[in-house]
């Protein structure tokens, strides 16, 4: 593969391209998912190439599936041509960070190859939750998955970097969708749209607990059925783990995305009220908010050995002490922000697409609290988890978002189960809102594997890692009557 | 974009090699070119040529199913190996349904070559034409200019073959001023039809306009949407409420309400992937051929999408909205068509004491399927309309709203219908609306 890579290079730089860079990738993908007790098993291959060339300072990008000699040529050829035409509309020149090269292979450590277990064994897990499920009549939909997916990529650069990488990460979880009293309620497990993933291997999948769970949350669902809805009201919050991934990933991670704080998601995704004259001044949330990105971190889906620009993989902050510190930047970018390295966050979906980009492992640094004593320091509010719904404005200020499951608290004391909950604030006042947050013991990471951006669009994977946190004085239960 | 014989061929060829019981070959190709820009500059030119072949193969009441990319053939046998290893492995049967045969499907045109072929020098020139506005009026140009073609191949074992291929072509810009913005886009079949120069004015226009937004308090207004903003209400219509499985498994809004008054009798609303300019496939995932559907008729619900097992479990017949024979998510209508009415867009404003008008919306997402309760934000123009005419830019807002309740207090219908890209199988096709009392319930900073 590497020498299909130089030739590439080789090819590009004939046609004028200072800069090349090839991407080949080989993905596999297991999806096993069982529906109302019926199975339906998803194997998929996938193989190809992407050429990407700096010619004069604008970027070129073409791709095929086709890996021979000649399509490697012909599409070096056509990026070339195509960053030419991009160079006639200029206005300032493409400079990439300065980064070391590297020859290395990187690999996701990983037990048990979940593409070795017999898919029996997969299925028959799946079966037995929806047996749980389904044990009950008020549950009308139990849908049961698991998803592996196996990416292997060769990255070549013109500047001698020569990296392959192998990386693998497993998922499952599962739904209960109840019905009745005039209502549809569902409740998920581990996390919802599709549980939770990480980067390993299925030793991931035997830890999760799944079918200890499968009752509780099916008897949640059908007990949400006859709940009280969430007040329209003002009340404390505390947000589990499930939940602030959500927080996390669309207040803080799109909104220090560079790209999208320079314009250059203007049109799609949008732009971000983080912009550069706040660098290392803006009050983000208060003093016990500490957000930290972190592309080496054991499990997470964006932990890499290097980015798709050939940056190795760091951590830095995002947010210290409440005041915004960090972006996520690229080769391209970086130097826009003053640094003269990328933070090596780059990627694209697949080899038919460009990288760019894209939120790292971002995470909520733990506290101190233990969460019995943060619910028995709240006098009047509500404890929610598990994303249901989720949206916020195109500066990433407005945001509303809905969760699967609440309690109330009362005096200190959890009560009653709340259905329909969802809470509204504006970013960084909602971030100084921020008054507790639970410690280590109950922090995790939470994969999030369907995060769009880019036109063409691109999905890309990234976790984030959080404890429950406790905000003050938050919109709740809009629209409801 | 290769031939139809060759992809057809390609197809043949594994369903011949194939020793199932059954074998279903679709093949996917899509040819994308992007010229993206912001800043008035081109930041990102892209192209790609893909194609991805799914099979289905079934043994003894067992479905394998794998999917590759490449259509070179090196490798058909050892996808064929493996769907059968996976049919092989499973302990549990289910109820198989038999393919469908040959059949004849109806094609309105949808492919023009030179838009397919349109070259990156020619993008650039497009681009270059609305960045000079936009420049002229000291605003930043950010949108994309887009080419491409997409193909359509299904051929299984029991003699059905099935093609289709339509091209399209975007261009979409955001006109972004010191305080406001604005917005335009147009999606066509054929560069013939893209005006880029009068989509950019408009853009440019919605800024200069909205330019220092007022702000005014949430709550329930009058509203005229433009094209865009109903193609983002209509468009969860398509996979949640009409969805054909939740409709019958009492999951939808709609469940338990066919042959019901739900929206305002100026309301029709139809799937219509023959509708012209939508691009829409003529047959399902399956293969069977797409009937027109009438959805609301006058504010009735009249036709449910439907496959196979929907039609079963409704006793209804099949008309052709299959997602795919192991589809679990149910049959969906793909190509909403909300027919035009007599009103036009200055009628709409001139008719209104107090009122806004809402150029597109952002992130708009399902809150209740049961009530479709749905939340966004506005973006890129919205407007106070006051005594008949259009005044102060505003500030975004949030709102959080049932369709089917906007739909029931329509009270005008415009009279040119838009077409919105809805991906490779074609897009919606909807005009302006007015409606009362649509509730906003927070607001944003800009």
């Amino acid at each position: 593969m590497f020498k299909l890579g130089k030739l590439a290079i080789d090819v590009a730089k004939h046609y004028g391209a200072d800069y090349a860079d090839i991407r080949i990738i080989d993905t596999k993908n297991e999806e096993i998912v069982v529906k109302n007790g019926k199975l339906n098993v998803d194997y998929s291959n996938t193989l190809g190439f992407g050429i990407r060339v700096l010619y004069k300072g604008s970027w070129g990008f073409s791709s095929s599936d086709n890996l021979t000699t000649s399509e490697i040529k012909r599409v070096a050829k056509e990026a070339c041509l195509i960053a030419k035409a991009s160079s006639s509309l200029q206005r300032e020149k493409v400079r990439l960070a300065k980064e070391d090269t590297y020859k290395d292979h990187w690999f996701t450590p990983v037990l048990k190859n979940p593409f070795r277990i017999p898919l029996e064994r997969k299925a028959d897990l799946l079966f037995k939750i929806d047996e749980i499920l389904r044990k009950k009549s008020e549950i009308k939909v139990a849908y049961s998955e698991m998803s592996f997916q196996n990416i292997r990529k060769w990255f070549i650069n013109s500047e001698g970097s020569e990296i392959l990488q192998d990386l693998l990460r497993s998922g499952a979880g599962y739904s209960a969708t109840a019905l009745g009293n005039d209502d549809m309620q569902v409740r998920s497990y581990p996390a919802s749209f599709g549980g939770q993933y990480y980067s390993g291997g299925y030793e991931i999948i035997e830890q999760m607990e799944l079918l200890q769970n499968a009752e509780r949350i099916r008897d949640e669902a059908i007990a949400l059925l006859t709940a009280p809805q969430c007040p329209d009201d003002v009340k404390d919050i505390i947000i589990g783990g499930a939940q602030m991934v959500l927080q996390i990933h669309e207040s803080v991670g799109h909104a220090t995305e560079l790209d999208r704080v320079l314009g250059y998601e203007e049109n799609y995704a949008g732009s971000s009220f983080a912009t550069l004259e706040k660098y290392k001044k803006f009050r983000y949330g208060s003093k016990i908010v500490n957000l930290f990105a972190d592309a080496t971190i054991p499990m997470g889906l964006a932990t890499q050995g290097y980015d798709d620009d050939g940056v190795k993989s760091q951590r830095w902050d995002i947010v210290k002490d409440g005041i915004l510190v960090g972006y996520m930047t690229n080769r391209e970018l970086a130097h826009k922000i003053g640094d003269t390295r990328s933070k090596g966050c780059n990627r694209s979906q697949g080899f038919y697409s460009i990288p760019i980009i894209r939120i790292s492992n971002l995470s909520l640094a733990p506290g101190e609290w233990e969460l019995e004593d943060l619910i028995k320091d709240t006098k009047d509010g509500i404890y929610m988890d598990v994303n249901k719904s989720w949206s916020i404005d195109q500066r990433r200020l407005n945001f509303q978002f809905g969760c699967e499951i609440g309690y109330e608290i009362k005096d200190g004391k959890l009560g009653r189960m709340l259905k329909n909950c969802s809470y509204q604030d504006i970013t960084p006042v909602f971030w100084n809102k921020c008054d507790a947050i639970c410690n280590e013991n109950y922090w995790d990471l939470w994969g999030v594997i369907n995060c769009g951006k880019g036109q063409p669009g691109q999905r890309a994977e990234m976790s984030h890692g959080a404890a429950p946190t406790r905000f003050r004085k938050v919109k709740v239960g809009i629209g409801n009557k | 974009m290769l031939k139809k014989e060759k992809l057809i061929d390609f197809a043949s060829t594994i369903v011949k090699m194939s020793d199932a019981d059954m074998t279903t070959v679709s093949v996917v190709g899509n040819k994308e070119s992007l010229t993206r820009f912001s800043n008035n500059e081109i930041t990102q030119n892209v192209d790609s040529t893909k194609y991805s072949f799914t099979i289905r193969t079934v043994y003894d009441g067992k479905v394998g199913i794998v999917s590759g990319t490449s259509i070179d053939g090196k490798n058909i046998k050892k996808f064929l190996e493996k769907a059968k290893e996976i049919s092989k492995n499973q302990t549990h049967k289910k109820e198989i349904l038999p393919l469908p045969s040959k059949t004849d499907y109806f094609f309105t045109k949808s492919f023009d070559k030179k838009t397919e072929e349109l070259s990156p020098d020619q993008r650039a020139k497009y681009v270059k034409d609305a960045v000079k506005i936009c420049a002229k009026e000291k605003m930043n140009g950010a949108g994309i200019f887009s080419n491409g073609a997409n193909s359509f191949v299904i051929v299984n074992s029991n003699g059905l073959e099935a093609h289709f291929e339509n091209s399209n072509v975007t261009f979409s810009i955001t006109a972004q001023a010191k305080n406001s913005s604005g917005w335009a886009e147009q999606n066509e079949l054929s560069v013939k039809k893209i005006d880029v120069i009068k989509s950019t004015q408009t853009a440019v226009e919605k800024a200069k306009k909205s330019k220092n937004p007022k702000d005014v308090k949430p709550g329930k207004y009058t509203v005229i949407l433009e094209p865009a903003a109903v193609a983002d209400l209509v468009s969860f219509l398509s996979y949640t409420t009409f969805n054909g499985l939740m409709i019958a498994e009492g999951r939808s809004f709609l469940s338990n309400k066919f042959g019901q008054k739900v929206a305002s009798e100026m309301v029709n609303l139809y799937d219509d992937p023959y509708f012209e300019g939508v691009g829409g496939i003529p047959f399902d995932f399956e293969g069977f051929p797409r009937k027109k559907l009438t959805l609301l008729e006058n504010g009735v619900f009249k036709d449910i999408p439907t496959d196979r097992k929907v039609a079963k479990m409704l006793n209804l017949d099949n008309n052709g909205h299959s997602l795919g024979a192991d589809d679990e998510y149910g049959p969906l209508p793909l190509n909403l068509y909300l027919k035009e009415g007599s009103s036009n867009l200055e009628e709409m404003i001139k008719t209104t004491k107090e009122g806004i008008l809402v150029t597109q919306f952002h992130y708009v997402n399902m809150l209740n399927p049961m009530t479709t309760t749905i939340t966004g934000m506005t973006r890129n123009g919205i407007f106070l309309v006051k005594d008949g005419k259009v005044k102060d830019g505003l500030k975004n807002m949030r709102f959080t709203q049932s369709i089917m309740e906007a739909l029931s207090n329509v009270l005008m219908v415009g009279d040119r219908c838009i077409v919105q890209s809805g991906g490779f199988g074609g897009g919606f096709a909807v005009p302006a609306l007015k409606i009362k009392d649509f509730t906003f319930t927070s607001k944003t900073e800009f």
